[in-house]
């Protein structure tokens, strides 16, 4: 299992939700960031760009999840304001 | 002799601005903050500090325009929020002139005496609007956020989360405002009962300095089911023997000043070892395991486990993490930790285990102290005499506390046993952030509503509104008895939320070695002591269902 420091888990979700800069700036966001957390990073800017380490696959997989249902919760909580 | 009379000198504004913000001290450096929890801190502690948020309820709206509805006045204060959001999360950020004229207000008062913000109504009514303002402008900051609802007023959550992370001495939103004079936090709940400071917000709460430091954790890779949770309740360990409970001898180099009436014991766990007498956790990952895949059989899905205080040691609590089962869940548990060497302290710990994330650690604050009463009811008078007080033998030089934002509707927080029951440090720093949901880990005897943990998870859930889940061993239960009446020792959680009447007791079905808790959300409306609502964002988990857990003769683990 991967182990994201608060830094870590923060810059992830810098990158994730920059979607409107071009991939290339997103990826200087990783410039300083430990290996592992750039292949998570990268990953997330291009799903094509996967890691061979099943860890930071598994990573990804659930951070894209957890986008997902992040976003369902939004969505309900939306409603009911 | 000369008469020499004593000179009083009354505190003035000005002095409490400098306290907080050096800055202000020059009158160059007075410009208004341009970040809201820098200014909510600001207008917060002086709100508070004279208590003028009791002129509230008779001039309300607060405003400094007059013949204002209330429902008017907070539209305006949340436009005014959102557009202050907007503006602070700028590549050259400010706040809106509405904002820096009310300040300006504050800071031509700088040289007044204190009592001066009860007399003026005015600057009264401007360190009101200013803290509502800041308040809107921060809904939202310290929660999770999907990467499209993250898109609107983007930088300012992002500025937010930066701010927000931990350092050593924990988290804080404020950028100006240093942590050392006072820490401004993310907020769940504005109660709905009494008026205090906390009443006067939904998003930002004031929190004291240094004397706990509040670890703020945003969840991200973490899913848990939408709407509702299952936690999977093991009240490890099964057994707990009167030996376990060992006198010790205090700490040479401390404690020297306790009288001798005062003793010592420390709780020793008792891991499963192989012949080397190492501890080997292969047994235990296992029984766990038949219970998750049981549990997961009923349920669909299990979204955590949580085990008592004292219940692991670490490198059970290690095997667990590493087993394949446990790497979508997390994982709560009371830890054990045996003395380094002769005479020092043992620790009593808490590990919070969120997939993905660095474990959180956090030891309790306070000591367990043993009296006549207990030791009788736990039966343990021939290792430690009745006749003496006996302290637990842990330090407490480490306070922090954990808030774990997991969803945009879910701060947890989990606290060991006595201090769920202390009103201080800890109680203010919950009260004040209000968590969602709070589990506490007991080491107690059964969680019977008449018992002492009853009693705080009512006052928690009342004021600000938290769901509290108690928790307590099966071996700890079943070694108290009880001074009269029926042993109710399968009692081994207790649930209490700001909706149910009364607490609700968890029994262990007979036959069973866990349960299944299910909550799920409800949205409500929250409203602050000057008329804003929060539309809907809070949410209430809520007890839903209780289910035994007994493995199956063909579980893992299953003799």
């Amino acid at each position: 299992m991967v182990r994201l420091s608060s830094r870590d888990a923060s810059l992830l979700m810098d990158v994730l939700e920059q979607q409107e800069l071009p991939p290339e700036e997103r990826r200087k966001l990783l410039d300083k960031a430990d290996p592992v957390v750039r292949q998570i990073g990268e990953a997330l800017i291009d799903p094509s760009q996967t890691s061979n380490d099943p860890d930071v696959q598994e990573a990804v997989a659930q951070i894209r999840q957890w986008a997902e249902e992040t976003q369902k919760i939004e969505e309900k909580q939306r409603l009911y304001a | 002799m000369e008469d020499n009379p004593i000179s009083y000198s009354p505190i003035t504004i000005g002095e409490y601005l400098k306290l907080l913000l050096p800055r202000l001290g020059t009158t160059k450096g007075r410009h208004v903050p341009y970040w809201p929890a820098d200014v909510f801190a600001v207008a917060m502690f002086l709100i508070q500090k004279s208590g003028i948020y009791t002129l509230i309820l008779n001039e309300w709206p607060p405003t400094v325009e007059s013949e204002e509805s209330s429902e008017k006045w907070a539209g305006k204060m949340a436009r005014l929020g959102e557009r202050w959001r907007e503006l602070a999360g700028r590549d050259e950020p400010r706040p809106p002139t509405y904002v820096s004229n009310h300040w300006r207000l504050l800071m031509e008062a700088y040289s007044s005496t204190f009592g001066r913000l009860r007399e003026d109504r005015s600057l009264a009514h401007a360190l009101f609007e200013l803290a509502a303002m800041a308040d809107e402008a921060s809904a939202g900051v310290g929660l999770p956020r999907s990467p499209s609802g993250a898109s609107k007023y983007g930088k300012f959550y992002r500025r937010a989360r930066t701010q927000l992370l931990p350092t050593e001495t924990g988290s804080t939103l404020c950028m100006e405002v240093d942590r050392t004079r006072l820490r401004v936090l993310p907020k769940m709940h504005a109660p709905s009962k009494g008026l205090t400071i906390r009443s006067l917000s939904h998003h930002l709460a004031l929190c004291s300095g240094d004397e706990i430091c509040p670890f703020w954790e945003i969840s991200v890779g973490y899913s848990p089911t939408r709407e509702f949770m299952n936690l999977l309740i093991v009240p490890w360990p099964e057994t707990i023997k009167p030996v376990q409970f060992k006198r010790v001898q205090r700490r040479h180099s401390g404690m020297r000043n306790m009288l001798n009436d005062f003793g010592f014991f420390q709780y020793s766990p008792e891991p499963e070892k192989n012949d080397a007498e190492e501890v080997a956790p292969e047994k235990f990952v296992k029984h766990v395991e038949g219970l998750y895949h049981e549990a997961s059989s009923m349920m669909g899905r299990i979204d955590g486990i949580v085990f008592p205080e004292l219940a692991l040691v670490p490198e059970e609590f290690e095997a667990l993490r590493e087993a394949e089962f446990t790497q979508k869940i997390f994982l709560v548990s009371g830890i054990a930790k045996a003395p380094e060497e002769d005479n020092s302290f043992s620790a009593n710990e808490l590990y919070c285990d969120i997939p993905n994330r660095e474990r959180m650690v956090q030891s309790k604050h306070h000591r367990w102290k043993l009296d006549k009463s207990q030791i009788i009811q736990y039966a343990l008078g021939s290792l430690l005499s009745p006749e003496r007080s006996w302290w637990e033998h842990i330090n407490v030089d480490s306070r922090k506390l954990n808030f774990v934002s997991l969803l945009p509707w879910l701060v947890m927080s989990v606290v060991i046993c006595e201090d769920l029951a202390r009103p201080d440090p800890v109680g203010d720093l919950l009260r004040a952030v209000g968590p969602n949901l709070v589990l506490a880990l007991l080491m107690d005897g059964p969680q019977i509503k008449e018992r002492w943990s009853a009693r705080y998870a009512t006052t928690l859930a009342e004021d600000p509104g938290c769901s509290v889940l108690s928790l307590t061993s099966a071996g700890m239960s079943k070694l108290s008895r009880p001074a009269s009446g029926v042993n109710r020792s399968k009692v081994i959680g207790l649930w209490k939320d700001a909706h149910s009447s009364t607490p609700v007791e968890i029994e262990l079905p007979d036959g069973c070695e866990g349960v299944v808790l299910s909550m799920s959300v409800r949205w409500m409306d929250e409203w602050t002591a000057d008329g804003r609502e929060d539309r809907g964002a809070t949410g209430y988990p809520l007890l839903s269902g209780i289910h035994g857990v007994k493995k199956s003769s063909n579980s893992p683990g299953k003799a």
